[in-house]
């Protein structure tokens, strides 16, 4: 296989706050390779939006990347050395804030947000918007950046875009605007688009539209996304490859079909249990027990034990690293549980634990501002 | 319109709401609605009321779940706030229990609102984050005049632990809980009046899928202790499946279908929910992905669509009775007038433009001549000429957009009502109450185009 595109290895982004140390992502690692779209997934509070942050950079002060390796392209985003007097400082070759600026974001790669109505100003029409973005990054005379930004528009389905164009963003409908941001995001023909949660807000309807409309210009312009998304069924629909996240860490890495039908994470399959079915009647859902645990004190061992069905013993010990599972000859398949025979901690014969998962509901105070229980 | 649409007062509804209106006004102000024309009397009001609910029937039994399900802006929520009497009906009559609340105001509405809760969408800005979660829970009680202090106090624990909260929680403040235990607060504040009915506005969508099915668990738990209904209103069709009895669907202000849950899901007899059903997206790789997507945006609800308001986006228009094209020509031709309505392409080329939108069937005869009319103004440049004779030659001549459907037909799945309001049902119809518009269209004759 040829080199990926983007590749992170063992990303650590924390919040310094005054509560403590947020552990947002804790050592994250994947590939995306040319033009396929990767899927990142997870509850809210999994870290995902902050991963990808990382990746162009966008961290803010109480935020800071600690720690990893991003590589794109060959060139290095962020990369960290150990100096003489061995504190860590970022190595020569990661590329400057300027750099970053000017060649990487919006370029190289770009990203569409959640709420569309946010990413767009709302004083300045939707067309000069998508021009004067056309024209800085593409240096293009006015006149030229203005035909470019029509045919863009035309390209992500705005009907009649000529009279659009001199619209303002509130006269656009959410899909619209969503449409019209990945055209923003299109505009530079990037190599990655990130793609945030962006048809989240959206109905069902206008999300088929938008992710038919992806998948099209996807392969028309070979480009690569990052898909953050919580819902298994988008997930389903376009990705080729999917990571899953739990509480800062990846848990399960697999090709599409792998992970649905192979699951090898209890989170995962517990995930895909607790969704209602829109072509099946079913009677009780069986929903994930308990809450997500803060990223200020997680929990030992494999974090997901608390609310793990499976849990044993000897999950609140071992934490568990990402492994491999996939058999010789087939597509990589890595999962972060002990229950696996590679993993051979003594999980068959460590005895069951109670958890919130096999000892009822209790609604536990483990979320934000919940303060000792 | 009396044997159709939903039963007239049936003994056991707990509500019925009876071609209910709520128009908005669009604007407001001093000059509102009034326009400057260059004729005497130089001004004229005009009426550009938001329809956002537009003549809606339908009951609720009691102990039953009726799901309510369409796209945002087609008039879900202020359906919900109109039925509660939040809002101030246009038109139309609300029985609640008996009473008509459309006619109820002051304190014999206070008294009934009792009766009827609302739980909403987000539910961090439904708790006041100033009081505490104890408090919150007792407040509709004294506002009721329910209990003593220690009463109310005992009920607000006991609903704590009922919904699934910890009685201990009665001193924290709403920011203490996470989303799903807030939604879960506020089920514990509508119970705690006793209600007979409660109406959830899109009461897990902001929630996180493993929380929302924890909430849903908990919603069915409760309606089976207590005996409630549940005016359910969602967007997402996997939660109304789950959670519903029967199930209505909405588009632009009026219910286009209303059927058991099953028979509504299994056996869809108006395009718009086949359409619907078609764009959830299944949690399996090898489902294929969606079909069939609707094009285009909502119309306007200030100025709907004749006839049937789905019409616009539909893909099985009827064909006029005037021509007499083949299936997939009119096909092509409703595509095409789409288009042009959208503006969709640069080419003006009338060869090109056959070559794209009609390559396996071109309509012949009359209405061939028409569209090589249309053509050759699209060639010229005369974009609205072209889209003139599109729509007022075919679109409209439609009986999709000269008359209102409304029909019943026969349910396949279970024994209860189905009602469809589409034209392709006309024929199968067990009882229908079409109301003919102002231009009548000639003698039917009977056809299938389903």
């Amino acid at each position: 296989m040829t080199d990926p595109l983007l590749s992170v290895r063992d990303l650590k982004t924390q919040f310094f706050t005054e509560d403590g140390t947020v552990r947002a992502v804790d050592g994250i690692s994947f590939d995306v390779y040319e033009g396929e779209i990767v899927g990142l997934v997870g509850e809210s509070g999994a870290g995902k939006s902050v991963a990808t942050s990382s990746i162009l950079r966008l961290v803010d002060s109480p935020g800071e990347i600690v720690g990893g390796e991003i590589e794109f392209k060959g060139e290095t985003i962020f990369g960290l050395e150990e100096d003489a007097a061995g504190d860590l400082r970022p190595r020569d070759e990661m590329l400057s804030e300027s750099e970053m600026r000017k060649r990487i974001r919006g370029r190289e790669i770009a990203i569409v947000f959640q709420d569309p109505m946010e990413s767009l100003n709302p004083v300045f029409t939707v067309g000069g918007q998508l021009r004067e973005f056309i024209e800085i990054n593409r240096d293009l005379s006015e006149a030229a950046a203005k035909t470019e930004a029509i045919a863009m528009l035309r390209e992500v389905g705005i009907p009649a875009p000529e009279s659009r164009y001199d619209e303002y963003p509130h006269q656009f409908s959410g899909g619209m605007r969503q449409r019209v941001l990945i055209a923003m995001a299109l505009a530079c023909q990037p190599d990655l688009i990130i793609a945030d949660e962006p048809t989240t807000a959206l109905d069902v309807t206008v999300e088929g539209e938008i992710l038919e409309m992806v998948q099209e210009l996807q392969e028309k312009y070979d480009t690569s996304f990052i898909w953050v998304t919580h819902d298994m069924s988008v997930v389903a629909e376009i990705c080729d490859r999917v990571n899953v996240m739990y509480l800062g860490e990846i848990i399960e890495q697999a090709e599409v079909d792998d992970l649905f039908y192979d699951t090898k994470h209890p989170y995962t399959s517990a995930l895909l249990d607790s969704m209602p079915r829109p072509d099946e009647t079913v009677d009780e859902l069986r929903p994930i027990k308990g809450v997500m645990p803060e990223a200020i004190n997680p929990p030992a061992g494999c974090r997901f034990h608390s609310r793990c069905p499976e849990a044993r013993e000897v999950c609140r010990e071992v934490h568990p690293e990402a492994r491999d599972l996939s058999a010789g000859g087939e597509a990589a398949h890595t999962a972060a549980c002990v229950k696996h025979d590679a993993f051979d901690v003594g999980y068959e014969e460590s005895p069951a634990i109670e958890t919130e998962a096999t000892g009822g509901f209790s609604a536990g105070f483990t979320e934000t501002g919940g303060g000792a229980e | 319109m009396s044997e159709v649409g939903p039963p007239e007062s049936d003994p056991d509804a707990l509500l019925q709401v009876r071609n209910l209106e709520k128009h908005f006004d669009n604007e407001s102000g001093l000059l509102a609605g009034v326009e400057f024309t260059d004729e005497f009397p130089y001004v004229s009001q005009s009426a550009s009321d938001v329809r956002a609910v537009d003549g809606v029937d339908f009951d609720i039994k009691e102990g039953e779940t009726l799901g309510l399900v369409g796209e945002s802006g087609c008039g879900k929520s202020t359906l919900a706030r109109t039925v509660l009497r939040l809002l101030e009906p246009t038109a139309g009559s609300v029985y609640f229990q008996g009473a008509d609340l459309a006619s109820l105001s002051g304190e014999p509405l206070r008294r009934k609102r009792k009766d009827m809760q609302m739980i909403f969408q987000d539910p961090q800005s439904s708790l006041d984050p100033r009081m505490k979660v104890g408090p919150i829970v007792e407040e509709p009680m004294k506002a009721h005049g329910m209990l003593d202090d220690e009463g109310r106090e005992a009920r607000a624990k006991e609903l704590l632990t009922k919904v699934g909260l910890d009685p201990q929680h009665y001193n924290r403040y709403p920011h203490a809980f996470s989303g799903g235990q807030r939604q879960r607060v506020n089920l514990a504040r509508a119970l705690s009046v006793n209600p007979d009915l409660i109406v959830c506005d899109e009461p897990v969508s902001a929630l996180d899928v493993s929380i929302q099915a924890q909430v849903l668990n908990t919603m069915e738990e409760l309606q089976a202790e207590f005996d409630l209904t549940y005016l359910f209103i969602a967007h997402d069709l996997s939660v109304i499946r789950h959670i519903s009895d029967r199930v209505a669907v909405m588009y632009l202000g009026n219910i286009v279908e209303l059927a058991e849950k099953e028979e509504l899901f299994e056996n869809p007899r108006h395009p718009y929910t086949r359409a619907l059903l078609d764009a959830i997206p299944v949690p399996d790789p090898r489902s294929g992905g969606r079909t069939a997507l609707l094009s285009g945006d909502v119309p306007s609800p200030i100025d709907p669509p004749s006839g049937c308001r789905f019409r616009t986006r539909c893909p099985k228009v009827i064909q006029p009775e005037a021509y007499d094209m083949r299936d997939d020509a009119w096909r092509n031709l409703v595509a095409f007038q789409r288009a042009v309505d959208r503006r969709e392409f640069e080419a003006t080329d009338p060869d090109v433009l056959r070559s794209r939108y009609f390559e396996d069937a071109i309509p012949s005869g009359d209405a061939g001549t028409l569209l090589d009319e249309a053509l050759g103004h699209i060639e010229r440049d005369e974009w609205d000429d072209a889209e003139r004779i599109l729509v007022e030659r075919f679109v409209d001549e439609s009986v999709c957009a000269t008359a209102e459907p409304a029909y019943e037909v026969e349910s396949v799945l279970g024994d209860d009502r189905h009602y469809a309001a589409c034209h392709l049902r006309r024929n199968e119809a067990v009882a229908s109450a079409v109301d003919e518009a102002a231009t009548p269209v000639g003698p039917k004759t009977p056809e299938a185009d389903d």
